[in-house]
Parts: structure tokens; sequence; C-alpha cells
């Protein structure tokens, strides 16, 4: 359970920090709808599933 | 717009609320666990609503679309990293649940008082929450009153509309607390997903003949509202100093942490998590797509705050969706308002009144703490009144006020050398930061006060606790039942 709960902190740490600076740093150029806004979309899309990943399997 | 129909539209929204409250409260009994958070038995999409009424208010269509007017898409990766805050749920959702129901805590303040054996940080807690959050309820009722003034075109007065949300936010959660609210949360979630969606179908296909043609009209004539900074507003800096706060959201603040609480079982908990996160998902689609439809159709605005008005005064948006509209907006307003004073009401029975006499029985804990609904819905209303600019800045500092609890519930689970000095240290000293640095514009290095305030209560927590002692015994024994807990549930 402690190595899960590492990594899985890792793994949005991760995500998390990328919402934060790509769109900045890496999008800053693209004004398309395929640029920040798609990688917001994505990134918000990516956390739900990993959070739909954790909470099926908790049990009652 | 004509105000007969605006009254008659907020009637029939109040009957039929109150029906509703009227059916949640039937099996209600007189406790205060039962009162303030359903005696835990509310089922997995009653929560999921809940959660999303309380969380979303009047800022959505009004605030976000507003500054999505101003400063284009970043609004849109703010608001989706708030929303990924609710992986910090699939953490602490099931500590905060397994506690509450071994322990019996009814507020997030008795969660830390408990753990940290301390009184004092029980009522630090309780009232660093009353200061910033009455200001947050009184901007929601001046957005209400500012909103009925405007679509009736001053026919229907500011304090008219004041009056109006303030006496339903009370009726509904004085009836029936917990299971009222959370019921009434539902209708209110329902009828703002539904009436938000349908307008802005009516927007985007009226005027643009579809998505594809509002962003076509966006990368030809308005590139840098897809690109951040943008225009300007969302600079790297401000976006941080905005989301961080809010990305802690689901942890600091007591209306939204308290229904952690109130799921009947961690599958339901499961259920609230996942639809709320759909919810938001859609949600802060529809608020964006509404600002930047505005930005494409109305670009000549003095100010975000009026981008929603103005679309919905546009020929193409027939009346009766402009008053579903407004009926969504203030439903958004009173979901969130009701929520937050039932839970200060609850802080005063737990944290305040209980913490100063122990010996307190039941009932009076229950009648006491029912009476502060009202009370704090009326101070709201003063404070609304007022119009004060004290009451905009605190409004505004609440993130990062409130942010500065997140340390000591991180901790709490996770850290047993954690004291309650260390807590309280960085309470007090992080929220008189964040209002010092929101009220008097300091900005150190340029980073706002929803960085410093998270920064300087991280650091005080872990400092001042390394420097006194701990409750060991506490700490091991709370630590220890809830990791066990968490392994029968399979949870992490």
């Amino acid at each position: 359970m402690q190595g899960q709960l590492i990594g899985w902190a890792i793994w949005f740490f991760i995500i998390v920090l990328s919402a934060f600076t790509v769109p900045f740093y890496f999008l800053s150029n693209v004004p398309k709808v395929t640029g920040a806004f798609l990688y917001w979309g994505v990134f918000a899309i990516v956390a739900i599933i990993s959070v739909g990943i954790i909470t099926s399997k908790w049990r009652d | 717009m004509n105000a007969t129909y605006i009254y008659t539209a907020i009637a029939l929204y109040f009957i039929v609320g109150t029906a509703v409250a009227i059916y949640a409260k039937r099996d209600m009994g007189r406790g205060v666990s039962d009162f303030f958070i359903a005696n835990r038995t509310i089922g997995g999409f009653v929560a999921a609503l809940t959660y999303s009424a309380t969380t979303y208010s009047a800022f959505m269509l009004v605030g976000l679309a507003g500054l999505t007017y101003i400063g284009g898409v970043g609004a849109w990766g703010f608001e989706l990293i708030y929303l990924s805050g609710l992986v910090l749920v699939a953490f602490f959702g099931p500590r905060f649940w397994l506690a509450g129901k071994k322990y019996g805590y009814i507020t997030p303040s008795e969660l830390l008082g408990d753990r940290y054996q301390s009184r004092a940080l029980q009522a630090v807690t309780a009232v660093a929450s009353i200061i910033f959050l009455i200001p947050y309820s009184a901007v929601q009722l001046i957005g209400i009153g500012t909103l009925m003034n405007g679509m009736s075109k001053g026919a229907i007065p500011f304090l008219v509309g004041l009056v109006i949300a303030t006496f339903i936010a009370i009726v509904w959660a004085y009836m029936g607390g917990m299971r009222a609210v959370a019921w009434t949360d539902s209708l209110q979630a329902l009828i703002m997903i539904t009436v938000s969606t349908l307008s802005l179908l009516v927007v985007v296909y009226g005027a643009f003949g579809g998505f594809g043609g509002l962003f076509e009209t966006l990368e030809t004539k308005f590139p840098k509202w897809l690109t951040v900074p943008g225009p300007g507003f969302f600079n790297h800096k401000a976006f941080v100093a905005l989301a961080l706060p809010w990305f802690f959201f689901c942890l600091s603040n007591p209306q939204v942490s308290q229904r952690l609480f109130i799921p009947k079982s961690l599958g339901a908990m499961r259920t609230m998590v996942m639809g709320f996160l759909v919810f938001g998902f859609i949600y802060t689609f529809i608020s964006i797509m509404w600002g930047l439809s505005a930005r494409a159709l109305i670009p000549g605005l003095k100010s975000g705050d009026l981008a929603t008005p103005s679309l919905l005064a546009l020929d193409i948006v027939p009346v009766g969706i402009s008053l579903l509209v407004m009926v969504g907006i203030t439903a958004a307003a009173i979901s969130t308002i009701n929520s937050i004073i039932l839970t200060l009401s609850s802080m005063v029975s737990q944290d305040i009144l209980k913490v100063s006499n122990p010996n307190i029985e039941e009932s009076k804990l229950y009648s006491v703490g029912r009476i502060f609904v009202p009370l704090f819905a009326i101070l709201a209303f003063l404070f609304a009144t007022l119009k004060l600019g004290l009451i905009a800045v605190l409004s505004v500092a609440s993130s990062a006020g409130l942010l500065v609890i997140v340390p000591s519930i991180i901790g709490a689970f996770f850290w047993k050398r954690g004291t309650a000095a260390g807590a309280i240290t960085s309470i007090v000293t992080g929220g008189i930061v964040a209002f010092w640095f929101q009220f008097g514009g300091v900005k150190p290095l340029g980073w706002g006060p929803g960085v410093w305030s998270g920064i300087i209560s991280a650091s005080l927590y872990i400092v001042v606790s390394l420097l006194t002692t701990p409750p060991r015994e506490k700490a091991e024994e709370f630590i220890g039942y809830v990791n066990g807990a968490l392994k029968e549930k399979n949870a992490i």
C-alpha cells in the first residue's frame, strides 16, 4: 500500500506540474484549439481516469 | 426582462425546492450528527450532486466566464487544475471517512482538535473558517442581488434580491439540516447543469452554427485568447498564485471537506467523487465556452463581469432561456451559501460551544447550532448590504486564507511528529499573511498571497512542530487505526 501511495503521489505530482508549466512554456505560440485548450482538457481527463482507477479498488 | 417573470420563476423554484426539503427531512432526528451530517447516511448520487452544487457557485457562469472573456484559455487551465485537486480526495477521502466514523467527528476542525489533542486548535480553525467564509457567502448574495437587479433593468431592487436569496438559504438549511441541504443541492445541481447546457447550445448553434464555428472564429479573430499568457491577464505568476490555493480547495474549505463525512459507505464516496469529476468537467467546459462566446460576439465590453448579462441580453437568446439561466445562477449561489452556513453553524456547535463546555447536553448543542443557521445567513446579508471593499478582499483572500489549514490536515494523517503548536502557529500566521498581502497588494518576488500563505504556513507547521512535543500516544493510535482500516478497504 505504501509503495502504491508513493507511486500515485509521484504520478499526480508530474501531471499537475505539467498543467502548471507545459501550456506556458511549450504551447504559448500555438493559437489553436489544439494547443493549450486541448492540453488542459486531456490533462483533466487523465486525472479523472487516474482517480477512477484508485477509487475502483475501494472495498465496502 | 419583466420583473413578474423573474418573481414567478423564483417562486416556482422555491416551491419545488421546499417540497424536496420537506421530503428529505422526513426521517430526521434531533441529534447534532443527524442535523449537520445526516448521520453519515447519504447515498452516492445525492452526495455527488451536493458536492457539486456546494463547490460550484455563481462564480462559474459569471466570474469564470468573465475571466475567460478577459484572459482567454488560461481560465480553462486554472479551473481544471482546481478540478484535478480531487485527486487529493483519492488519498484523503477514505481517511476522513474512516476517522470520522470511528471517532464521531462532525466537523473537520473536530478531527484536527482530537488528532492534535488541542481544543485551542479546534477553535482557531473554526474561527478562521468563519472569518473567511462569511464574506465569501456575502459575495454570493451580492451576485444574486446584482443579477436580479440587472436582468429586471432595475425593477427588482438590489436589496430585494438579497432578501429573497437569504430567505431561501435559511429556510432549507434550518428546516432539515444536511438532509434538506443535500437534497435541495441535488435539485439545484440538476438545474445548473441542464439550463447551462441548454443555453450554451442555443448560443453556440445560434451564433456560430456549432462548436466548430466558434473555434474557427476564435482562431481567426481572437487567436490570443487560445494561448497563455495570451491577452495578458494570465501571466505565469498570476496563474500559479490563483490556481495553487484552489488545487487544495477540497481539503481547505470546510463546507466541502465536511462532505467527506456524509457518504453512507466507501462505495457511495466513490460515486460522489467520480460523479463530481464528471459534473465539474462539463460545467467548467460550459462556463469557459460561455466566456469565449461572449468574447467572439460582444468584444467591446469594459469588464468581464458584464460578459454573462450581455450575452443573455442578445436577441439570439430567447427570454425563456435567459430566465432559466438566471434561476440556474441563483441556484448555484444559494446551494453554496446554505452549505456554508450549515457548516459554520456546526462549527459553532462542535468546535466552540462544545470545546468551551465539554459536558454540555447534546440537545443544547443541536438547538444552539441550529439557531446559528439563520444568524450566519443574516450576518452574510448584513455584510452584503454594506458592500464594503473589505468584504471583497476577504472573499478573494478566502482561498489563500483557508489554504493555511492544509499542512495541518496532511500532517494529521501522515506525520506523527506534528504538534498543535505547529498547527496553530501556521494557521494564525498564514491567515494573517494571506489577508495582509491581499489587502496591501503585497507580492514579494512577484508571487501573490496564494503562494506565500502556503509556503509560510507549511514552513511554520514543520519548524514549530519540531520544536515542540507531539501527542505521541494519540498520533500512534490515530494513524495506526486509519492505516489498518485503509488496508482492509483496499484504499491507498
